[in-house]
């Protein structure tokens, strides 16, 4: 299943792209494609050290944050769309 | 300086650490600071008298509508009724465009124009709508503002006076801010609160800086801080941390308050059940409208900065806001949008706990005019009524409506649950 992935801010730059195309059937399975794809240093971004996403990026499903989803086991479908973005720190 | 990780970069447009994304601080040589009570005293007022604890190469550059130095009142008639002999309120409705978000939007916009960028903006809840497109006027720079499509009119005629492009969102501030981050990468412009935050939140240490200085360089007890994002409250932090590193004021405890509305409490909430980062949540619902951000960036470190100095972060209503508006307007002739409310509101709810001792220094931060939530606040109004131009109709009125008050009639309330 092909699911349409934007990424912003640091993780564009090491991933090289800023859109690209993955199969995953949850958030959990996505990050994980993604960090395989773009190796070692793209997972270090992507992650903290207890093997979690990163509390300062945002993640989007469909423009709903994934957090007022079910987070990581959020199931995604062909068609949709991720977005990962650094957060907003406020103002 | 990461405020995490602490790697260090050098000034530029950046919105957050390229290792592990979290907040950027500017961070100064405090040790080599040697500025006096006295050289800051003898200088201009507005915020760039303290120019030392700024980020900008060459002050006198600075983009400045006169923002600074508002007034620092002492409340004695409603420290009287609250039994509190040393309550301030800092008064930042009488900056330029009425709110303190002049403070950050100068120190942002002055900033933008040392870069060189070819545009400016922000993502807003309506008070920084105004002070950026203020800022990008004088500073001649083109300005977007992203709001939600809720966002009180009279923010919105105020921003749309200096000749900003406002662009009202079908969603949330949340929503508005995620793609305002995506418009300012994709067209490299520089947002105030976004890639130019590392210095627009500095502007905003500016506050504490006066409230210091005007309490005779004493440091406060206590401040309450009204809570949207937490930005505010976390350069309260940093800006009294920074005045007593460099020896401006005696180095003793602050406890730092925060102040939310029920209907937008995700910080409140998770301080009171001791949870270590905030739980945001999807959809406020507040007549405090400048507060209603449901994703607070800098929530997890309101939460470690109220445990660090014994502060605490409470909520209050809305009914609850709209009293204290009355409370504050009628003991200190004050007239503050609701977030001044929550911030009155929630030191009353304190004092009914017994939270002050009656002699320590209060200072309650109000920081925008109510006339910019007049849309809002209108709608609570008991309607007027008119008395005939002679003197019986006065005497009548004077023996049976000399109490009769216009403002925020309880049935109004009641009908006017949803904002």
């Amino acid at each position: 299943m092909s699911i349409k992935i934007l990424l912003y801010g640091n993780l564009a730059s090491i991933a090289g792209i800023s859109s690209t195309n993955i199969d995953a059937n949850t958030v959990s399975q996505l990050l994980d494609a993604l960090a395989i794809r773009y190796g070692e240093v793209f997972r270090e971004k992507l992650y903290d050290s207890n093997g979690k996403p990163r509390r300062f990026i945002n993640i989007y499903v469909n423009g709903k944050d994934y957090r007022f989803l079910k987070k990581s086991d959020t199931e995604i479908f062909p068609n949709d769309e991720v977005s990962l973005i650094p957060a907003v720190s406020g103002g | 300086m990461c405020r995490e990780c602490g790697a260090i970069y050098p000034l530029k447009l950046l919105y957050a650490c390229e290792k592990c994304f979290a907040p950027l601080d500017v961070s100064y040589n405090l040790e080599n600071i040697k500025v006096t009570r006295e050289e800051i005293s003898q200088r201009k007022k507005n915020i760039w008298r303290y120019r030392e604890l700024l980020p900008l190469e060459n002050y006198e550059t600075a983009i400045d509508l006169g923002t600074g130095l508002s007034t620092l009142h002492k409340a004695e008639n409603l420290g009287r009724q609250l039994g509190l002999t040393q309550l301030y309120i800092k008064d930042d409705t009488v900056n330029p465009t009425n709110s303190f978000k002049d403070r950050p939007a100068s120190v942002a916009i002055s900033k933008a124009k040392e870069f060189g960028v070819k545009a400016v903006g922000c993502p807003s809840t309506g008070n920084l709508a105004a002070s950026v497109a203020a800022h990008s006027a004088k500073a001649g720079l083109p300005c977007y503002i992203f709001v939600p499509s809720d966002t009180e009119l009279t923010k919105i005629l105020q921003a749309s006076i200096f000749g900003a492009n406002i662009i009202p969102i079908n969603g949330t501030y949340d929503e508005a801010n995620r793609l305002a981050a995506q418009v300012a990468e994709h067209y490299d412009w520089a947002f105030a609160n976004i890639n130019l935050r590392s210095y627009y939140v500095e502007g905003s240490k500016s506050i504490v800086f006066e409230i210091c200085e005007q309490l005779n360089w004493e440091t406060p007890d206590t401040i309450i801080i009204p809570l949207g994002s937490g930005a505010l409250y976390c350069a309260i932090y940093r800006g009294l941390k920074q005045f007593k590193k460099i020896g401006l004021i005696e180095d003793k405890p602050t406890r730092l308050v925060g102040a939310q509305a029920e209907g937008c409490a995700p910080i409140a909430s998770s301080f009171k059940e001791g949870l270590d980062d905030v739980i945001p949540i999807e959809n406020p619902n507040t007549i405090a409208k400048s507060l209603a951000i449901g994703d607070p960036g800098d929530g997890y470190y309101v939460l470690r900065y109220a445990e660090e100095t014994g502060g605490t972060v409470e909520a209050v209503s809305d009914e609850e806001i709209l009293e204290a508006i009355k409370l504050v307007a009628s003991k200190e002739g004050i007239f503050t949008e609701p977030a001044g409310g929550v911030t009155i509101a929630v030191l009353k709810k304190l004092v009914a706990t017994n939270y002050f001792r009656s002699d320590e220094k209060v200072v309650c931060a109000v920081t925008g005019s109510g006339f910019k939530a007049a849309d809002t606040l209108v709608k609570t109004l008991k309607k007027p009524f008119a008395i005939d131009p002679n003197l019986n109709s006065f005497i009548e009125w004077k023996e049976n409506y000399a109490d009769y008050r216009v403002v925020f009639a309880p049935e109004v309330i009641q009908n006017q649950r949803k904002f």
